[in-house]
């Protein structure tokens, strides 16, 4: 076994030594296929149930350890399913009587009350379409792996390992027991991908653009990963898992020493106070923040409450979810941003066209605008919640100041008819050129901005950012970015607008140092990221 | 054949969980369970039957027991229902 050396860009910072584990997703054909013994094929049905009911009980604990109760009832229901007299009779008739084969019996049967249930006039029942769909999957997946199905155990991650996989779904992601994965390494280059900002927030070394790791790495090959370098060793030499085994000591030593700049104020060089505030996904980032110094949330992405569900989320669940970011701590001030989607994303129940060009199409507040009744039904949750802390509510991917003027007509309209007293701020991510060079035209519409500067940085550059091939370009220290970053800076400081950072940028050393010597004194990064910029803007 | 009406109270209808815990209490009785709503019919030992009938706060259906311990099943089910499923089953 020789050495080897691959590298990647690294997303997520951190040293791993451990086995490999490669994460294929299973691919199941499903197709009208007749069995040539009923008998047969349904004991070999009933064979492969209890590994399914096995795994959902799995999940069922995993869930409410981790997350909570209300969030295990979603594989409860699942497993009831499983023992469910009227659906194993169905696929029993399917099987024996119709001669399917037990994976098109599943599709059959499954497909049939998924679409029952999505035709309910309660919200709530049309959600257990997508639990119906996914234990069909989950079904369909053991059916072909047959009942003893060691492959896909690799998935229950019974020891530390760094998994590798060509992508990984936020969902496969959230299932898996993370306090195994040690690393993980991606070969698509997303750098800012769901399942990449989740390895972030629980502070998984990560490291992704890993050319052809599937050709080179096998299941439980010994890797050492330096995700702080970028580097990837297959089958380390001696002095290679020192090196490492050091290098995670010393992460051990220097998370502790971090800990003492948690409460430290950071100064600029007028002795202005600089604060440093945290990008969150959901509720469960909230703790974390707080523990890494977070002086509230700079940029909370609400677009994780509308994805992998059949309907959108109604205004009290919203309500419920807007008002518990703001409790957290009443001293934060919090920007939630509206809805950022567009075409590149999968949501059934808005019925988005495909594009040619997603990243210049409908998203954003274009999306909003174009869909009112999902806008308003956000902004009236939002309005709501105003009165439980400090609001900033946040529009993304704007362009004219139309956009802008509509935006507020509508809260303003639902700030009457609710009779919403409370205050609340309201401003725009400037992430299109269009907006970086109208700063003095919005100033008068919004009470804030906040730098995007992923998009602004793609915009600008005009490289796509999921494009592997072309990463080397996409950087925001390219003299052209810095120079609008600059414009947007000025451009806000003369017209009393208060201006901020929430993208990568922030919590790079060198874009981090560049902003708070340009005069931004509001910085939102991944909660990870929080403590050692805070010690570089204090040492500074 | 044993039947009655019952008025479903609780305030979120009959969602998966009293579902899951209707159909628990049900299996341990031999009879047979049927939940009239409507024109739809659901089997009452069946979480999927009975979320297909789409009962809501303040539904009223009609529950039909029968077998050779229809009437102890009756009263548990009415029971754990009025209860606004509050009373765990019993094991």
């Amino acid at each position: 076994m020789s050495a080897q050396v691959l590298q990647g860009i690294s997303v997520s910072p951190g040293f791993a030594l451990a086995p490999a584990v490669c994460w294929h997703p299973v691919a199941v054909e499903i197709r009208a296929e007749k069995n040539t013994d009923a008998s047969k094929e349904w004991s070999y049905f009933q064979s492969c149930l209890p590994r399914v009911q096995q795994q959902l009980q799995d999940l069922i604990k995993k869930t409410a350890q981790e997350l909570s109760d209300e969030e295990a009832q979603i594989f409860e229901s699942q497993y009831l399913f499983t023992e469910d007299p009227e659906i194993l009779s169905d696929l029993e008739t399917e099987i024996r009587q119709n001669s399917w084969k037990s994976i098109w019996a599943v599709e059959i049967v499954f497909e049939k009350y998924a679409q029952m249930m999505a035709a309910m006039s309660d919200s709530y029942l049309r959600e257990r379409a997508l639990d119906l769909r996914d234990l069909k999957s989950r079904l369909q997946v053991a059916l072909s792996l047959g009942p003893q199905a060691l492959q896909q155990d690799a998935q229950a991650l019974n020891e530390k390992c760094i998994l590798i996989a060509q992508d990984l779904t936020p969902s496969d992601f959230a299932s898996m027991d993370k306090k195994k994965v040690q690393g993980l390494v991606l070969e698509a280059n997303q750098r800012t991908s769901h399942t990449v900002i989740l390895a972030k927030t629980y502070g998984i070394p990560t490291l992704v653009g890993v050319v052809q790791v599937f050709e080179k790495i096998k299941n439980k090959d010994l890797l050492a990963l330096n995700a702080t370098r970028g580097t990837l060793y297959l089958n380390p030499s001696d002095q290679t898992k020192n090196e490492i085994q050091s290098l995670m000591e010393r992460d051990q030593v220097e998370k502790k020493e971090l800990q003492k700049y948690k409460d430290q104020p950071i100064l600029n060089r007028e002795k202005e106070i600089v604060h440093l505030e945290a990008n969150i996904t959901s509720v469960h980032d909230l703790p974390l923040a707080a523990a890494q110094g977070a002086e509230g949330v700079g940029l909370f992405r609400t677009e994780f409450l509308f994805l992998e569900r059949a309907t959108a989320p109604s205004e009290d669940e919203q309500f419920e979810i807007y008002k518990k970011v703001l409790q957290f701590n009443p001293q934060w001030p919090v920007i939630i941003r509206t809805l950022d989607i567009g075409g590149d994303k999968q949501i059934p129940y808005l019925n988005l066209a495909k594009e040619e060009n997603p990243f210049l199409g409908v998203r954003g507040l274009r999306l909003c605008l174009r869909h009112l009744d999902l806008f308003k039904t956000q902004l009236r949750a939002l309005l709501r919640a105003s009165s439980h802390g400090k609001l900033k509510i946040m529009f993304p991917m704007v362009t004219n100041i139309e956009e802008i003027q509509q935006a507020q007509s509508l809260i303003k309209s639902l700030k009457q008819e609710l009779k919403v007293t409370s205050d609340f701020q309201v401003g725009m991510m400037v992430e299109t050129p269009a907006s970086a060079l109208m700063i003095p035209e919005f100033s008068a519409l919004v009470d804030f901005v906040s730098v995007g500067t992923n998009d602004l940085t793609q915009y600008i550059l005009a490289v796509d950012r999921m494009n592997s091939d072309l990463a080397d370009l996409y950087q925001f220290m390219n003299p052209a970015v810095l120079k609008t970053m600059e414009k947007i800076i000025q451009d806000a400081k003369s017209h009393d607008l208060s201006v901020g950072v929430c993208g990568e940028m922030a919590s790079d050393p060198v874009g981090a140092k560049w902003l708070m010597d340009h005069g931004v004194r509001e910085l939102s990064m991944n909660p990870n990221s929080l403590l050692r910029i805070r010690r570089l803007l204090i040492e500074e | 054949m044993t039947e009655k009406k019952v008025l479903l109270s609780n305030e979120t209808g009959m969602h998966a969980r009293p579902a899951g815990q209707f159909v628990k209490l049900a299996q341990k009785y031999q009879s047979q369970v049927s939940l009239v709503f409507g024109e739809k019919k659901a089997n009452g030992k069946s979480v999927m039957s009975l979320l297909t009938l789409g009962l809501q706060k303040d539904s009223e259906f009609l529950l039909q027991v029968d077998g050779a311990d229809e009437s102890e099943a009756l009263a548990a089910l009415v029971q754990l229902v009025e209860s606004q499923f509050q009373v765990a089953p019993t094991t």
